[in-house]
């Protein structure tokens, strides 16, 4: 699948724009972890850290 | 594959919905499961999601709506907003809150008979101490909420207890101020978790470690658990005390025959599929889809 490489704020990721889903974590080029949050437009946020209530 | 929609818009043939935020292996074996079985479903993204109970049920058409948040409050929040509009959410928001309290649930396990290892409450120092010396040492303390053996302390004699109990009174919220003690169990190196889906025990895995907490989160190994009248019968009799639906029971393997130690109700199962050789994710899919009343759309 061709990957594109998206400028985020928090560095460059090499994606594949049609195969990513909401809630989809991606790394930047500079070792932040990005959650997808938008598909249309496409959009990054830093992804949230673990959370005392997350889990099973 | 099905579109990705933050709001309740679908085709009017699907039935069945999945709601997650944060996407882990789990919930892409899930989607995948759908698609192999030819289901239309319904992804939904938490965090865009908004209800608005004066609008009435915008959720009309979807029948059975999986809960996956790995939040356990956002997952809690969405599967009472849903069963308030009717929809049938796995789990039913009474089953995330048992399992979602350490403390609840091991009351319903009592409450149901089934055996636990020995486990108290205390709510100041003083008198978590005197818990810890009627239990013997070493003694665990876990917060009543948490997950993936977070803040999971092994305690091994009054000192460390002071300390860590002052720790939490005083700097801890008020959550932490219930001090759930367990005896220790010497277990043999592993403990087991059984998935239980809608009644039925499909699979089991041994989680092995050098370390005393046996979590896969925290690095345990997965191997293959073959099921056993004991272990089917207790599980079976765990996720019910708890109210049913899909949960994952940790059972710990004692002098005294097996005892369960905690009941989760968003389980993880990403190293247990290949391990048990059962396709869990589909087991799920499966459920959910019996609980449908209408028949369900296929997509080619």
């Amino acid at each position: 699948m061709p990957l594109t490489t998206i400028e985020t704020p928090h560095g460059a990721v090499d994606v594949d724009p049609a195969s990513l889903e909401l809630g989809e974590l991606v790394v930047s080029d500079d070792g932040t972890e990005l959650e997808v949050v938008s598909l249309e437009p496409l959009r990054f946020e830093p992804a949230p850290e673990e959370d005392e209530d997350w889990g099973e | 594959m099905s579109p990705v929609t933050t709001q309740p818009a679908r085709t009017s043939s699907t039935r069945i919905g999945i709601v997650y935020d944060r996407l882990r292996n789990e919930e892409k074996m899930l989607f995948d499961a759908f698609e192999r079985r030819g289901v239309a479903f319904q992804k939904i993204y938490a965090p865009h999601l908004t209800f608005d109970f004066n609008e009435g049920n915008t959720f009309e058409g979807l029948e059975v709506v999986l809960e996956r948040c790995v939040s356990q409050t956002r997952g809690l929040a969405i599967s009472r907003a849903l069963t308030g509009l009717g929809v049938q959410v796995i789990n039913h928001p009474d089953v995330i809150e048992v399992c979602g309290d350490k403390l609840a649930t091991n009351a319903a396990l009592a409450r149901a008979g089934v055996p636990t290892p020995r486990t108290g409450v205390a709510f100041d120092t003083e008198s978590a101490l005197t818990l810890c010396e009627r239990f013997g040492y070493p003694v665990v303390l876990k917060p009543v909420v948490g997950s993936w053996g977070r803040m999971v302390s092994k305690i091994n004699d009054q000192d460390a207890a002071e300390a860590i109990f002052e720790h939490k009174e005083v700097l801890g919220g008020p959550q932490h101020k219930v001090f759930y003690i367990q005896a220790f169990v010497n277990k043999p190196g592993r403990d087991i978790r059984a998935f239980v889906v809608g009644g039925e025990v499909i699979a089991a895995i041994y989680r092995t470690s050098e370390h005393w907490i046996t979590n896969t989160a925290r690095g345990a190994v997965a191997t293959n658990c073959p099921l056993y009248d004991e272990l089917t019968d207790i599980c079976r009799k765990a996720a019910g005390a708890v109210g049913g639906g899909i949960v994952a029971v940790d059972l710990l393997e004692s002098e005294d025959g097996l005892l369960v130690n905690e009941v989760n109700h968003t389980m993880e199962f990403r190293n247990s599929v290949s391990t048990t050789g059962v396709d869990i994710p589909g087991k799920v899919v499966d459920y959910a889809a019996s609980l449908c009343r209408t028949e369900l759309a296929k997509v080619a």
